[in-house]
């Protein structure tokens, strides 16, 4: 019953800080699966593949109108994404796990020193998290950043969020609140594009997977609902704070 | 007219994400309690989730443990049926780029199943 218990609070702490930065939440979940509950990467994996489809359902859920996902700038980059995380899965025997780290820890320190700078110009103070009229930007980066946010997927079983969100925000000119949302609907078809092989493989145990898909889909609608009442700079800050743990932990298991 | 259109399809869409995943959710809760309630947990992560084959075709198969896998793959469902809604969302309004990039995508994650299956 402990067990259960903590998977269920590990599942709505993920979920939230998923819901409210716009990631799966597999980033956080993998580790803790592994590392505080001790089943094996492939379990983690499956549970958290899961994990990012019901942070992005939960979100959908509760998202009020016009606070939603850019469905058409989602799909347009999810082309790329998907095809990434295909290409992900089939180079997955082939490219050494050090080498991904490496890349991956250079683009999310890039972005997140990226996202300081813009939030350093005078622009950045009059931002509103969820603006009706902007133009997107530097498609050609974007779809190639987004490809590789679908190969980060389908090699590490994430959503690719920490990529996404950050591109969008910081070089594609979308603001965060729709960059976020944009993103939860992005990381739960990206997820989709390889949980069934999981499931397939006897990978997904559903008394792991239910209570941390249950706590998951709460603390999405949760996250959702302490959206409206964050600031721009609260949530920026989070993310820029997330970026650096997350690049310090992929270069320290890397090197 | 176009802008109502996608608002009344974009809303319509929302309440068949929710319908979907409230029930992926109510299933697998319901299969959890049943199996928590029935069998004494021994050690974790106890059984793997049915495989498709038997989720049709449920043969001598524990209520709990088919009610929780339903669940799961329906919730694992669902970002397809999103994708497929938005397809229709976007031929209505008749933006024809969004719908390739819809069609690509789901042709896509049918793909990924095949290739990585």
């Amino acid at each position: 019953m402990v067990m259960i218990l903590g998977l269920f609070l590990t599942g709505l702490l993920a979920g939230m800080l998923g819901a409210l930065l716009g990631l799966g939440g597999g980033i956080f979940l993998v580790p803790a699966l592994t590392l505080v509950f001790h089943l094996s990467i492939r379990a983690a994996v499956g549970t958290s593949l899961v994990g990012v489809i019901a942070t992005s359902a939960g979100v959908a859920a509760m998202m009020p109108p016009g606070r939603g996902a850019d469905i058409s700038l989602a799909l347009r980059l999810e082309v790329a994404t998907t095809a990434g995380a295909i290409t992900g899965g089939l180079l997955a025997g082939y490219v050494s796990a050090r080498t991904l780290g490496v890349l991956f820890a250079l683009a999310v320190f890039f972005t997140a020193g990226y996202t300081l700078y813009k939030a350093r110009r005078p622009s950045a103070f009059s931002e509103t998290l969820f603006a009706r009229h902007y133009q997107v930007h530097h498609w050609p980066f974007g779809l190639a950043m987004s490809f590789l946010a679908g190969m980060a997927s389908g090699l590490l079983g994430v959503g690719g969020g920490f990529i996404k969100v950050p591109i969008m925000y910081a070089i594609m000119g979308v603001p965060l609140g729709v960059a976020t949302a944009t993103s939860n609907f992005m990381v739960g078809i990206t997820a989709a594009a390889s949980v069934f092989v999981y499931y397939g493989r006897g990978d997904v145990h559903p008394l792991v997977v239910i209570p941390t898909a249950l706590g998951i889909f709460s603390g999405a609608m949760l996250g959702v609902r302490l959206m409206s009442r964050l600031r721009v700079a609260w949530l920026r800050t989070a993310l820029v704070v997330l970026m650096i743990i997350i690049g310090i932990q992929m270069l320290v298991h890397s090197l | 007219m176009k802008e109502d259109t996608g608002l009344q399809l974009e809303a319509h869409m929302r309440r068949i994400s929710a319908l979907v995943s409230f029930a992926a959710v109510l299933l697998m809760a319901v299969g959890f309690v049943d199996v928590l309630l029935s069998t004494p947990i021994h050690e974790f992560p106890g059984p793997a989730a049915l495989s498709i084959a038997d989720l049709v075709r449920p043969h001598h198969v524990p209520w709990g443990l088919w009610a929780m896998s339903a669940g799961i793959v329906l919730l694992a469902l669902l970002p397809m049926l999103r994708v497929f809604l938005a397809l229709i969302l976007f031929f209505r309004l008749r933006r024809w780029i969004d719908v390739a990039a819809g069609f690509i995508v789901f042709v896509e994650l049918l793909l990924s199943i095949h290739v990585e299956g």
